[in-house]
């Protein structure tokens, strides 16, 4: 016997001896896993790494490499190149000017003498060169280029042995071989146009200024006799042959008497303003009116105890480049008329670059954007962009200080003078408009009043900047996420607590499937409701809808609070008749709040006839305007509640009065138009453009909720002894009659210190809004949140809710005093993961919203996320561009906020499992 | 002899368990001398499809501490739990018969279940202290029902405490959690809380059988300390302990009450030999 089961154990060892088989499967499967599980670890790390590869240059500085020097034909007052860096134009201190190869240094053509100058500018950016002669006379000239490409030129000698890329001087320009059979031929285009002056005038010019605005040239010239005047220049071609005719319109500037001559004249503003500028810093401005320039502004430009050397405009002649003895380039930017303000235009100066201590020698600027390269007389060269304060890169002139320095049509290199000749370099800008603080912080834009935070990717035409701030974006993000989670959380976490505490578990395990289910639903498909049923829908039944959102809870509330009155047979009855009497309830509650809501809305917001006439039309501009609402025509809302209490209103911007309406004849006609305009309309959208209306009818609309709560509280403190089953009944019915005169109560308060919810949280309603992505992203983020919020509930052992109900508290006491508690932790990471799902959803707001980057709470606006700025600009955007990278760190952004808020999801969650292991 | 018939009651349990049938029980004349606070009368409970217990009947004497014993899954705990209404919590559950609590239905459809499960406190055989502090823990009890007075409160923690024993081990610590107390700790400190609010009766199940000996000789000396002030009603597995701390034992056996009497009668001079056979180990 013993022997025998021996044997039988062997063989069952042999049997059950593993086979080579499971252990090869064993081996391919750990190898496939591994393989997957770093694969994945490994894109991931990719995609980061590529998303900073991406990114990073945009913080970095542009490079600037020495490109050589070719001799010059003479010293330099101006100079200018063409777009290839071929040819380059130089303007000496006599006047003369000269052509020649930037390749070699050889001179193109004759040189062209234009006259001795007392006074001259040159516009880099239109070519635009003034000279001012001792006569009184001005010369205007525009140097400019001629480019030629052709395969078939006839070529000398001397240029068919140029290799491809190389240039020699031909004739009358400089010709480059682009390719085998491709020349490519700059040359000068210098017209010099009939000396204009003003007749009556024959003063010596000191100071001149010239630029094109649209078909005009305009002059601005200063002479020795203290007077000023700006010349308009109008060149008329005629029809026929290549005669033209010039005329010139001439207006005085009005220089206070008695000033010394100034040291510069600039025209800005396209020559509606003109800037007078002192060697110690002041700084006049004097603005066009009917007949003359008027001095409008009187400022400094320096600090004290500093004096200027050189100024230049910047392109598009709203900001100018002061150059000072201390090495510093202060940028003085005219604003646009401040519309919150007085209305005015001024000077300010936003700011201040340092070279080092030598004074600035030269300065230029590109014909692109706001960048500037700054020289000093130790011969150091800066290049900025003005708007961003980015330096992008920094030299030195070999051989002393710069006496003309210039930056190339592209942006692709710059060039300096001095007594040694032309130096070059090379220039890659990188992404001037790129730093932190353009991307974060508000910045100074040129014309604005203050730094601000705005994105705005394309500009509408060239000489205003792109804008890209993406604080508005990160706050759209929060402003959608906040949204949907104010209208996600209570919803889904209530709906947890219900399925996983008082739910039959039959039921529970029919409900949870179907609400993971929603999960899945497409997010496209969402957005689709969202723009195409649900934001309609709003627009039409916006009071309803509102109204709902409070009276639906009650009905709810009150379903609930009926369940008692059935007794102690309650707890027999299946769940689902509880839940039929609930979701009866809730649709009561819709058909209730249907009804009511237009009619709420015209009770709260009703409408006077006064603000019926501003909403028609039938109001004229106001005869006596309180002295403080003069000149004024941006109104803050506490303003207009100040008009109101006098009879005034604002349209336009401006502040009107009703009409009389005695006359039959109008009052008919009001009441056509009222008909047409008002009828059917929601007075509550009329009140939110802050047009109409006085603030207290919106407090006690948004007050209700909180008054409900604060009645609720109330409420369920009173009474405690009756556990009578009609008691719940009456505690909600109680609080809602309560609710009524603490609404009106806080509005009032709030209304009497001066608040005004128009300037918070709501105001002009449009259709895409805050207020339907929060909705369906609440509806979107809700499962997520719901089920692991359930998951959170179960894994509270049973034995505590044995224990609570064992020592008779009620199931509600049992899950707010015992399992919540236990399962916050667990809720919190539900809830931070569905924040991390809404933050980074795209397709419901990109469908939902206007996508309008502003910086507002208006729950009834619109706003642009991280996200949908991605998916809406990304098409557009140039690769490798300043914008397109952009884009890549909003993407950078939104991983870290999703980042963020996951790990802070799963910290707690850890923290949750450690402290679940001690229940 | 046949399943149709159930009285007059079948001779042995086996017979009534083969015939699916109820049992009578073998009640001892001794416990009848005495005043019962809780009567059991002909209640039977059905967890869906599935009976449990089958016309139990018993009547639990006032100041005296009862035992359960018999088999696992016999339906002592849910006959613990019928007496306090945990089991309406289950919704497959439904009950026939009667339990009286001083002479007052338990089932009556009138009956608020909460005032009755603040008269019959509840110990579980895992304790289950709340995640807070142990003075919140020991007045869940009366936070619960809304009392608010710090005076009250602090009056009743000590008491209660102090009944079960525990007082003098947590007293400096009041205010630290619940969960850093040993298991033996725990468990007192849940038997504190069952007797905050002075129940009639207080229900334990099995609460010594996660406990080491030490922790379990405190309990029974806690056990035998608090009987008189309240009736407890004890199962257990443990023959010892039930010989120990009980006046009264009741057998159970597959949902059917099989032998009631004084513990001495129950170990000692049982009637039937199924009694005879599990109180000496042989059997169950
Ligand atoms: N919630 C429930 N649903 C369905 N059946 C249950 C449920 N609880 C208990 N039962 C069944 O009821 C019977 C009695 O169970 P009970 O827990 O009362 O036994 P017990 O005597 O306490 O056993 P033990 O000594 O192991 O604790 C068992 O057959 C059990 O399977
Ligand atoms: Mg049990």
């Amino acid at each position: 016997m013993p022997n025998a089961s021996q044997s039988h154990g062997e063989a069952a060892d042999l049997r059950f001896r593993p086979r080579r088989r499971v252990y090869l499967i064993d081996r391919v499967a750990e190898g496939v896993i591994t393989l997957g599980g770093m694969g994945v670890i490994a894109t991931v790390l990719g995609i980061i790494a590529y998303l900073l590869w991406v990114v990073v240059p945009l913080m970095k500085p542009g490079t600037v490499e020495g490109a050589g020097t070719v001799p010059a034909p003479s010293s330099a007052s101006y100079i200018t190149l063409d777009e290839y860096q071929r040819l380059a134009l130089l303007v000496d201190q006599k006047g003369v000017l000269h052509a020649f190869s930037l390749v070699d240094g050889t001179t193109v053509g004759e040189p062209l003498d234009l006259g001795a100058y007392t006074a001259s500018s040159f516009s880099p950016d239109t070519g635009v060169l003034a000279l001012g002669h001792e006569d009184g006379n001005v010369t205007l000239a525009t140097l400019d280029y001629n480019i030629e490409i052709d395969s078939s030129r006839s070529v000398s000698p001397q240029i068919a042995a140029l290799a491809v890329g190389e240039s020699a001087v031909d004739g009358s320009g400089v010709v480059e071989r682009t390719d085998e059979d491709q020349f490519r031929t700059v040359s000068a285009d210098v017209t010099v146009s009939d000396q204009v002056t003003d007749q009556t005038e024959s003063a010596v010019p000191v100071v001149i200024d010239a630029d094109t605005f649209g078909r005009n040239r305009v002059v601005a010239v200063i002479r020795n006799d203290g007077t000023g005047s700006v010349l308009k220049v109008t060149t008329r071609r005629s029809l026929v042959g290549n005669s033209s005719k010039t005329s010139v319109e001439t207006l005085p500037i009005d220089i206070a008497p008695d000033s010394q001559t100034p040291g510069w004249v600039l025209l800005l503003d396209e020559g509606r303003e003109v800037l007078l500028l002192w060697e110690d810093g002041r700084t006049q401005r004097y603005s066009v009116s009917n007949d003359a320039y008027k001095q409008t502004e009187s400022v400094s430009a320096t600090d004290e105890g500093e004096s200027i050397t050189r100024i230049q405009p910047l392109l598009g002649r709203r900001t100018v480049l002061i150059g000072t003895d201390l090495g510093r380039v202060h940028t003085l930017m005219l604003t646009r008329p401040d519309e919150k303000g007085d209305g005015n235009r001024k000077l300010v100066r936003v700011r201040t670059f340092q070279i080092e201590e030598s004074p600035i020698e030269a300065m230029a600027i590109s014909r692109r954007d706001r960048t500037f390269a700054a020289a000093d007389s130790a011969g150091e060269i800066r290049i900025w962009h003005a708007t961003s304060g980015k330096q992008l890169g920094t030299t030195r002139m070999p051989g002393g200080a710069a006496s003309a320095i210039t930056v190339a049509p592209k942006l692709d290199g710059f060039y300096a003078v001095n007594e040694t000749g032309v130096a070059s370099w090379r220039l890659e800008p990188g992404h001037p408009k790129a730093t932190f603080e353009s991307l974060f912080l508000p910045v100074w834009y040129e014309g604005d009043q203050a730094p601000s935070l705005v994105y705005q990717s394309t500009s509408a035409d060239d000489s205003a900047e792109s804008k890209m701030s993406l604080t508005p974006l990160i706050f759209g993000t929060f402003k959608a996420t906040v949204f949907a989670m104010l209208f996600a959380v209570p919803v889904a976490v209530m709906a947890a607590i219900y399925a996983s505490e008082f739910m039959s578990k039959s039921l529970r395990n029919k409900i949870k499937p179907t609400i993971e289910m929603m999960a899945s639903l497409p997010s496209v498909v969402l957005g689709f409701i969202a723009a195409m049923i649900l934001a309609p829908y709003i627009r039409d039944h916006l009071s309803s809808v509102l109204v709902g959102l409070v009276v639906v809870p009650i009905c709810i509330l009150f379903g609930s609070a009926l369940w008692p009155l059935l007794g102690n047979r309650a707890w027999r009855l299946p769940q689902t008749a509880q839940l039929s009497v609930i979701v009866l309830a809730g649709l009561v509650g819709i058909a209730l709040s249907s009804a009511a809501g237009p009619a709420i809305d015209r009770a709260l917001f009703s409408l006077h006839e006064t603000e019926e006439q501003l909403l028609t039309g039938f109001v004229d501009p106001a005869q006596q305007i309180p002295e403080w609402a003069e000149e004024k025509s941006v109104f803050t809302l506490g303003e207009r509640t100040r008009l109101r209490g006098a009879g005034l209103y604002v349209l336009d911007d401006r502040v009107v009065e009703p009409i009389d309406m005695t006359d039959p004849v109008i009052r008919e006609q009001f009441e056509n138009r009222r008909e047409t305009v008002l009828a059917g309309s929601s007075p509550f959208k009329f009140w939110l453009t802050g047009m109409v209306g006085s603030p207290v009818a919106g407090w006690v609309a948004l007050m209700f909720v909180p008054a409900l709560i604060i009645a609720g509280f109330i409420g369920s403190s009173v009474g405690r002894a009756h556990s009578a089953a009609w008691m719940p009944l009456v505690r909600v019915g109680g609080s809602v009659l309560m609710a009524v005169p603490i609404a009106y109560l806080l509005a009032f308060v709030l209304s009497a210190i001066g608040f005004d919810p128009r300037e918070t949280i709501l105001g002009t309603f449009t259709q895409r809004n805050t207020f339907v992505v929060g909705i369906i992203m609440g509806f979107a983020v809700i499962p997520i949140i719901f089920t692991i919020s359930d998951d959170a509930l179960q894994s509270v052992p049973n034995t505590l809710r044995s224990a609570s109900l064992g020592a008779g508290a009620t199931q509600w006491q049992t899950a707010v005093r015992v399992v919540l508690p236990v399962a916050t932790s667990g809720i919190f990471s539900a809830i931070m993961i569905g924040l991390g799902r809404a933050a980074g959803e795209t397709m419901i707001v990109l469908m939902a919203t206007g996508n309008t980057p502003v910086m507002d709470w208006n729950i009834f606006g619109g706003l642009r996320t991280l996200s949908a700025n991605i998916a809406v600009e990304l098409p557009e955007a140039d690769r490798g561009g300043t914008h397109y990278r952009v884009l890549f760190l909003c993407g950078v952004v939104l991983f870290v906020i999703t980042f963020v808020v996951n790990t802070t999801a799963e910290i707690v969650r850890q923290h949750f499992r450690k402290r679940s292991a001690m229940l | 002899m046949t399943s149709n018939t159930p009285k007059p009651a079948v001779r042995t349990v086996q017979d009534a368990v083969d015939t699916n049938a109820s049992f009578e029980t073998e009640t001892h004349s001794d416990v009848a001398d005495h005043e019962s606070v809780l009567d059991i009368s002909k209640f039977s409970l059905w967890y869906g499809q599935a009976r449990a217990l089958y016309d139990v009947s018993m009547s639990i004497p006032r100041g005296k501490v009862t035992a359960l014993i018999g088999p696992s899954g016999c339906g002592k705990s849910t006959l613990l739990r019928s007496v306090n209404r945990l089991n309406d919590l289950v919704s497959i559950v439904r009950t026939e018969g009667e339990m009286m609590l001083n002479n007052r239905s338990i089932y009556d459809p009138s009956v608020d279940v909460i005032s009755l499960r603040k008269r019959v406190g509840m110990v579980f055989q895992k304790s289950n202290p709340f995640p807070m502090s142990i003075f919140e823990n020991v007045i869940y009890p009366l936070r619960i029902s809304g009392e608010r007075k710090k005076s009250v409160l602090k009056e009743t923690c000590e008491r209660a405490l102090r009944s079960a024993a525990i007082w003098d081990e947590v007293k400096d610590r009041l205010n630290e959690s619940a969960l850093g107390l040993s298991g033996g700790q725990q468990q007192r400190l849940c038997i504190a809380r069952a007797v905050a609010v002075e129940p009639e009766v207080l229900l334990m199940d099995e609460p010594c059988s996660a406990l080491d000996p030490i922790a379990t000789a405190k309990i029974e000396e806690l056990i035998h300390d608090i009987a008189g002030r309240y009736t407890v009603l004890i199962v257990t597995h443990n023959m010892q302990q039930a010989s120990r701390v009980s006046d009264f034992t009741a057998f159970m056996y597959l949902g059917r009450l099989v032998e009631y009497g004084t513990t001495s009668q129950i170990f000692q001079t049982p009637k039937l030999s199924e009694t005879e056979q599990y109180v000496t180990g042989r059997f169950g």
